[in-house]
């Protein structure tokens, strides 16, 4: 087999599979019914679903400045992504009344 | 004769002077709301909104049973929504084909920008070429728009002894615990952040005139890399920065050099006079004339405007 082919398997793979990610992570926001659960389902596609279609971008581009360039937003996705997530649970624990009822809170 | 009233006190014309003067309102005292007294602790103020919320259940209840009502608004919905889309798409049916050589866009002043941009202006980037020499005119309109615009938001929005009302509020923010105030994680993460952001920002305003990017997109991103520091590390650090005087002396100083830059190049090449201004070789950092200049000054006043905007829906202060 050819090299650039097995090269556009591997990065339709990767990008079809961050697509799937991304998918499921919508539609759990929609149909998950708390804060906290949506936050859960939203983190997939933050996490790995950007991150597949990311690396099925640098295969795709090869070594070159471009790789570069989604390497630096991928870096950025994930450092941004955690930090908002903290910011929406902490939120949520200080404006949420009935915590209790909808998942579990360490003492 | 002796006057019982030498100055006029109280008369209707030292009222009207008074009036006119702005220290006295003849409606004064008569047509305030007073503003409610208690203030809630965050548990009371918790208990109300379940109160409320539980009344609009109710009120919903209630709501149901004029089902007719809404069905017929809904149908009105949907009958409109079907002509808005019909007329639009009936309008769209005009439009030229997408391509076409013959549609009256592809004129000859677009084959000019094309064809000599790069030589005339010295940007490699034709769109930066476009809006920042041919009609550098028109983009300091849209840079004095913002400048309006920041101008009308600080007078309806700051908060003031002359407006109690935005004070009243903004004492209240201060107050809520929920508001990220110096929280360990966001500070770290700030702390690589808002440095890669700024110098990414400052690179897209430098290079406007070599790649896609300028003035206006530069300038988003360093104004969201100060929001961010303002959101990590609270007021007080960003203002020792970005406070009122340094956004006012960076948006009039870049607005006024736009100006005169802009108008030395146009008078000079609307009397075919020699102008200092070279566009030098195309590609270099240095080059295109004034694009890299004007794309700072643009970068400038949509970084002060972005942040100025933020925190005074925020705060009411910049």
């Amino acid at each position: 087999m050819e090299l650039s082919l097995i090269r556009f398997v591997i990065a339709a793979v990767l990008i079809a599979g961050g697509i799937a990610v991304m998918c499921i992570a919508t539609f759990g926001v929609f149909r998950l019914n708390t804060a906290m659960k949506r936050m859960h389902a939203a983190a997939m596609g933050d996490s790995m679903g950007i991150g597949m279609v990311m690396l099925g971008l640098i295969v795709v581009y090869g070594l070159s400045a471009s790789s570069l360039k989604v390497l630096a937003i991928l870096a950025l996705f994930w450092c941004a992504s955690p930090v908002c997530s903290h910011l929406l649970a902490k939120l949520e624990v200080m404006t949420n009344l009935n915590l209790e009822d909808e998942c579990e809170v360490p003492k | 004769m002796s006057k019982p009233n030498p100055n006029y006190k109280g008369s209707a014309w030292d009222k009207f002077t008074r009036w006119v003067k702005g220290t006295y309102d003849p409606a004064d005292g008569k047509l305030e709301s007073t503003p409610p007294k208690d203030r809630l602790s965050p548990g009371e103020r918790a208990e109300r909104m379940l109160r409320e919320y539980d009344q609009s259940r109710f009120e919903e209840g209630v709501a149901k049973e004029i089902g007719a009502f809404q069905i017929i608004s809904r149908i009105f919905f949907v009958l409109m929504a079907l002509f808005m889309v019909i007329v639009l798409l009936y309008t769209v049916s005009f439009l030229p084909a997408f391509g076409d050589p013959n549609s009256p866009v592809n004129n000859e002043v677009s084959q000019r920008y094309i064809e000599q941009g790069l030589e005339e202006t010295g940007a490699v980037n034709i769109v930066a070429g476009m809006i920042l020499d041919y009609r550098a005119f028109d983009t300091f309109g849209e840079s004095c728009v913002l400048f309006v615009a920041l101008c009308c938001v600080t007078i309806l929005l700051r908060a003031d002894k002359k407006n109690e009302i935005r004070l009243r509020i903004r004492e209240e923010q201060e107050t809520l615990e929920y508001e990220p105030q110096e929280d360990n994680i966001l500070q770290q993460a700030a702390k690589i952040l808002v440095p890669l952001i700024v110098i990414f920002g400052i690179y897209v305003v430098l290079n406007g005139h070599i790649s896609p990017g300028g003035g206006f997109s530069g300038g988003a991103i360093i104004g969201t890399g100060l929001i961010l520091h303002l959101t990590a590390f609270g007021v007080g650090r960003t203002r020792r920065f970005m406070n009122e005087r340094v956004i006012k002396t960076l948006t009039v100083c870049a607005l006024t050099f736009y100006c005169f830059a802009k108008s030395y190049s146009f008078y000079t090449g609307a009397n075919h006079l020699e102008s200092i201004i070279t566009t030098g070789t195309p590609g270099a950092i240095l080059s295109a004339g004034l694009i890299v200049y004007l794309n700072i000054c643009v970068g400038i006043v949509v970084a002060c405007t972005m942040y100025s905007f933020y925190i005074l829906f925020r705060r009411g202060a910049i």
